[in-house]
């Protein structure tokens, strides 16, 4: 079995717990606009044309993103960093990409990482089938579950699919009592508005769940990527939520009884 | 900080780094005497210390709590033409090159011209030198295959142990008088030299005495004079101390820093050793005056740190002495490498950490000097408070502290032969040097330039940059079919030069030995005095030549270059890649593409790449580590450059690995800048795959982006990188937490960025006083930045 992942990312330290290796898994079934890893979002390996400079010169050639793995070489990559991931309770997370757009490479993986002792955290869009989800999920250490809005139209405007599935698996994993981080990311335009916020927050609490809410704000780090990959961003006139912008959305669910995080 | 010491602080970094003619006229007028001749070149030493101490110009800076300046002012730096007799042209270069210049004014010129020059020409230590060393080692030093600590510095790294704090002038006197007392003119025929020795030390000690008496004098004047009755209080105090220290042992906190710093002052008035002096473990020394007094009563914290914070003030009053030629090059900064030791363990092994370490950190970061450097031992037994603490220092990007791992730097100097409790007592001095405090004499000698010694091989012996056979034939790499083939023949090169250093260093050790010792520095380092021996003669309890290493991710990814690209995968004949070389890759760019890209590179924890690198450090080690010199020192390997990778990058042409002719090398143990491509936790880990215990050193920079700090959780997760790196044997780690668009507006306005302080290699400088290659060489290193 081979799985196409497009980086392994060692020293990653905003995505779970401890000092962490992300793999990154290739193939995602939203199109969120402000994507911050385009290069991830088609299943199959995607050519791009880089330039590097050698004595002077331009050279270019082309680059594959993307590269077909089984899940013994992913383990291999990622037990390089078991040092690290000792001296701080950290691990592998598997992102992308939707992992579990390959779902069963992902669930290989899992279960290896599990032999090696290493803490596993999953982190999904939720836009998955219920039964994959729900098999796939229970195997990881930790779900980092990405909440991007309750309003399925809206939600369907800025991500292409709309939100009913996301919120079934999300109330799927919360009564099933996975070890869960819901991560929402703060969009301007999209989600930043208090009466959205408050909606989230209201929904996260009618689901019955209180714990720890990660608030990532946007950043547009990710636009080079978008001209390497020749496409087109959406959001280049969209800035970065203030300091005080996030303040406020922390509050929103730090009153609401949530352990809040920004970033992480 | 409060006003006064605010002002102090200014006027420090106000100061104008100048040269001080004083000692170089004292000095001279000493020896011109005629009875000095007649007398033990010990006692003669001696004596010269006590007449500058008799004579100098003193000066006490308005305000000032810790007493004493080497020169008559801040920043006026001494000469030492004992050492090395400046030219009128090195004057010259001083004090018009625009990076770490000293102003030097007329009358300076003029009493070099009229008394200095003419009387110490080919008297001088670096005139013996050069006259002794054979024309192999002259050629080979001319190729910048190595360079020479001690042509224009006396031999050094030395760090006080606990015994400066615990004894007085008069308690070393009375130790002397009973070894002088002890001496068997029947049965130790070494006994006449070992008596002109102690006496030598005894007159240092007396030189101590005076200086700290005149200054008493001078304090005791200003009080009839002094209108605020508050400060009148303080100069009565100081006058005190002055009378008591250093004669006799301290017994306050206050007393404890100015009897250092008279120590501090002597050695470095007696000659200008390499890394000056350094009072080491200083949270521990201190740690029994401070909480004696502080259970008294009679001190308070806010004291305590306002002492403290004056007492940093004298560092940096102190630039490096002035540096010319070579020498410039190869450390070219205005820092003297006193570093600062907090943490650690007790020499019964257990937590060193206390209420002062933290007190410390907290002067290092209000202070924000660049003199003197500072640095956190960390041990498996200490807290991670401690890391945590440092790495909120580390996070203000100045470059201090810089993090050592203790349980390493024991298992290395035990490997080389000390007790466990003199292990636990010691750390590192200088950028990153490991040694056992106060009984150590661990002399670095040089910089080696390893891929220098790969280039020839290349050649065959020629050096491609002016053509000459410089080396052995080591046979022609075209006609080599394996690899080991090719790598025998640089351990061979290697060889050969390694026992050129050698052979010159014991050279230029019997030369010192001989002709210049240190009795005043002998007195306050064990077991001189009991050995009735010199420092510079092997007196101390240890003693150890060190050769530092440059260049070992250049060396590394070369290697891999030449494995990989020619024998391995056969993509270039040896030929075309001699002619790539020769080229500087002008008309081969795809070629260089494919070196520089698509070849494994040191710093990634990528095996193919990094089995070199353990290859290079071996070859290394075994050509170095165990040889003997004449003072009975033991030659041993460190990997660090300072500057010297820019110097020595520019004695190169191109190199297999794709750099180009003339750029610098990679530096420390770091890899080639912009190659590790993998995040720090690849870099550490291609670090360790050599064995730090078998070194007296190894320096790895990192650089982080001031973004990755933008949440609390960073500080745990690089201490727990730090962890990591430590638990696998790694010496130390520095950071420059920058970022490289910064350092570009730095350099295109260094007005507005005046107080940029960045890290080099082993300690931090002033970003516009680093030469324009520097400055280029720390922007292209690689950023850690995760988001």
């Amino acid at each position: 079995m081979k799985g196409c992942v497009f980086d392994i990312r060692h020293y990653s330290v905003h995505d779970g717990p401890g000092i962490r290796t992300s793999v990154f898994l290739k193939g995602c079934p939203l199109r969120c606009r402000w994507c911050h890893n385009p290069e991830g979002l088609e299943p199959e390996p995607v050519q791009v044309c880089r330039e590097r400079q050698a004595g002077g010169k331009t050279i270019r050639n082309t680059e594959t993103i993307g590269k077909s793995m089984t899940p013994d070489e992913v383990v291999k990559e990622v037990l390089k960093s078991r040092i690290f991931f000792e001296e701080s309770e950290g691990g592998v997370t598997f992102t992308g990409g939707e992992p579990l757009m390959q779902p069963e490479f992902t669930e290989a993986c899992l279960l290896l990482m599990k032999q090696e002792h290493i803490h596993t955290a999953l982190d999904t869009c939720g836009y998955v089938s219920p039964d994959n989800f729900i098999r796939i999920a229970a195997r990881a250490d930790l779900i980092l579950f990405d909440l991007k809005h309750c309003d399925s139209g809206i939600h369907q405007q800025f991500t292409g699919v709309p939100a009913g599935l996301v919120l079934t698996n999300l109330r799927a994993s919360i009564e099933a009592g996975f070890p869960l981080i819901v991560r929402i990311p703060l969009i301007p335009v999209f989600n930043l508005s208090t009466d959205t916020l408050i909606s989230m927050a209201g929904y996260l609490r009618e689901t019955g769940w209180s714990g720890r809410v990660n608030l990532l704000p946007y950043h547009h780090i990710a636009i080079h990527k978008y001209e390497k990959l020749g496409m087109d961003y959406g959001m280049k006139n969209i800035r970065p939520p203030s300091a005080a912008e996030v303040e406020q959305a922390a509050k929103i669910f730090r009153e609401r009884g949530f352990v809040v995080n920004i970033g992480g | 900080m409060n006003e006064r010491i605010s002002l102090l602080r200014q006027n420090s970094l106000d100061a104008v780094n100048r040269i001080s003619g004083e000692r170089a006229g004292l000095v001279t007028g000493f020896y011109r005497q005629p009875f000095v001749a007649a007398l033990p070149v010990p006692v003669q030493r001696g004596m010269a210390l006590k007449h500058i101490m008799q004579h100098k110009c003193l000066y006490l800076g308005q305000g000032e709590l810790i007493a004493g300046e080497r020169g008559p002012a801040p920043k006026a730096v001494p000469t030492y033409p004992e050492v090395c007799v400046h030219s009128l042209q090195d004057l010259d270069i001083l004090d018009s090159r625009p990076k770490v210049s000293y102003k030097v004014d007329e009358e300076t010129r003029a009493l070099y011209r009229d008394e200095v020059i003419p009387f110490w020409s080919g008297r001088c230590v670096r005139d013996r030198m050069f006259k002794a060393l054979p024309d192999t080692w002259k050629k080979a030093y001319q190729a910048g295959i190595f360079t020479e600590f001690m042509e224009q510095r006396a031999p050094g790294h030395t760090v006080a142990g606990e015994k400066v704090f615990g004894k007085g002038m008069n308690d070393l006197m009375a130790d002397i008088d009973l070894a002088l007392d002890k001496l068997d003119y029947l049965n130790d025929m070494e006994a006449l030299t070992k008596a002109e020795e102690l006496q030598g030390m005894r007159l240092a000690c007396e030189a101590l005495v005076v200086l700290a008496g005149r200054y008493a004098t001078l304090i005791e004047a200003q009080i009839p004079v002094e209108k605020d009755p508050g400060r009148c209080d303080e100069l009565l105090e100081m006058a005190a101390i002055c009378r008591k220290v250093p004669a006799n042992a301290p017994e306050t906190f206050h007393e404890a820093l100015q009897h250092y710093w008279f120590i501090h002052l002597g050695v470095i008035t007696e000659l200008n050793p390499w890394d000056s002096f350094n009072p080491g473990r200083l949270d521990q020394h201190l740690w029994p005056f401070y909480s004696r007094e502080m259970a008294a009563g009679t001190l308070t914290r806010e004291k305590a740190i306002e002492l403290l914070q004056a007492f940093w003030i004298k560092f940096n009053n102190h630039p490096a002495p002035p540096k010319v030629g070579v020498t410039a090059q190869e450390s070219n900064t205005y820092t003297d490498f006193c570093l600062i030791n907090v943490g650690g363990v007790k020499a019964d092994g257990s937590d060193a950490v206390n209420e002062l370490s933290y007190l410390i950190l907290d002067v290092i970061e209000e202070m924000r000097l660049l003199q003197p450097s500072s640095m956190v031992q960390l041990s498996k037994k200490n807290p991670d408070a401690l890391i945590h603490r440092a790495i909120r220092i580390i996070r203000t990007g100045f470059g201090q502290p810089s993090v050592f791992n203790t349980d390493a730097i024991v298992q290395e100097l035990m490997r080389q032969g000390k007790t466990p409790e003199d292990a636990r007592r010691g750390g590192a001095s200088g950028c990153v040097e490991a040694g056992a405090f106060g009984t150590e004499a661990y002399i670095l000698t040089g910089y080696f330039n390893l891929p220098k010694i790969l280039e020839l091989t290349l050649n065959n012996g020629k050096d491609p940059l002016n053509g000459k056979q410089t080396g052995p034939q080591t046979g022609d790499p075209a006609l080599f079919s394996a690899y080991d083939e090719f790598l025998k023949a640089f351990r061979k090169m290697l060889q050969h030069f390694v026992d050129i250093k050698i052979a010159g260093s014991n050279l230029i050790e019997k030369i010192w030995a001989i002709h210049m010792p240190v009795p005043f520095l002998s007195s306050i380092i064990d077991d001189c005095i009991a050995n009735g021996r010199d420092y510079n003669a092997g007196g101390a309890r240890y003693n150890t030549s060190y050769i530092q290493g440059v260049g070992l991710g250049t060396m590394t990814d070369c290697l891999t270059a030449i494995h990989e690209q020619v024998f391995w995968r056969k993509r270039y004949s040896m030929a075309t890649l001699l002619k790539m070389l020769a080229a500087n890759f002008e008309g081969y760019e795809d070629e260089l593409a494919v070196l520089l890209y698509e070849t494994p590179k040191y710093g990634n924890d990528d095996d193919l790449a990094d089995v070199h690198a353990k290859e290079v450090f071996e070859a290394y080690f075994e050509a170095i580590d165990g040889r003997k010199s004449p003072r009975g020192a033991t030659y041993r390997v460190e990997m660090l450059p300072t500057t010297c990778h820019v110097y020595f990058g520019s004695k190169i042409k191109a190199l297999p690995d794709g750099r180009l002719a003339g750029k610098p090398l990679s530096e420390g143990i770091s890899p080639v800048q912009g190659a590790d491509r993998k995040g720090p936790t690849a870099v550490i880990k291609s670090a360790v795959k050599f064995d730090h215990i078998k070194t007296g050193g190894t320096l790895l920079n990192q650089k982080f982006s001031p973004d990755f700090f933008r949440d609390e959780t960073a500080i745990v997760k690089l201490g727990q990188l730090v962890r990591a790196y430590f638990r696998m044997d790694g010496h130390h780690i520095q950071f420059n937490v920058v970022s490289a668009d910064t350092l570009r507006k730095a350099r295109q306005h260094p007005e507005v960025f005046s107080n940029l302080i960045v890290r080099v290699a082993g300690y931090s400088d002033y970003f516009n006083d680093l030469t324009p290659e520097l400055q280029e060489e720390i922007i292209c290193r690689t950023e850690q930045e995760q988001l």
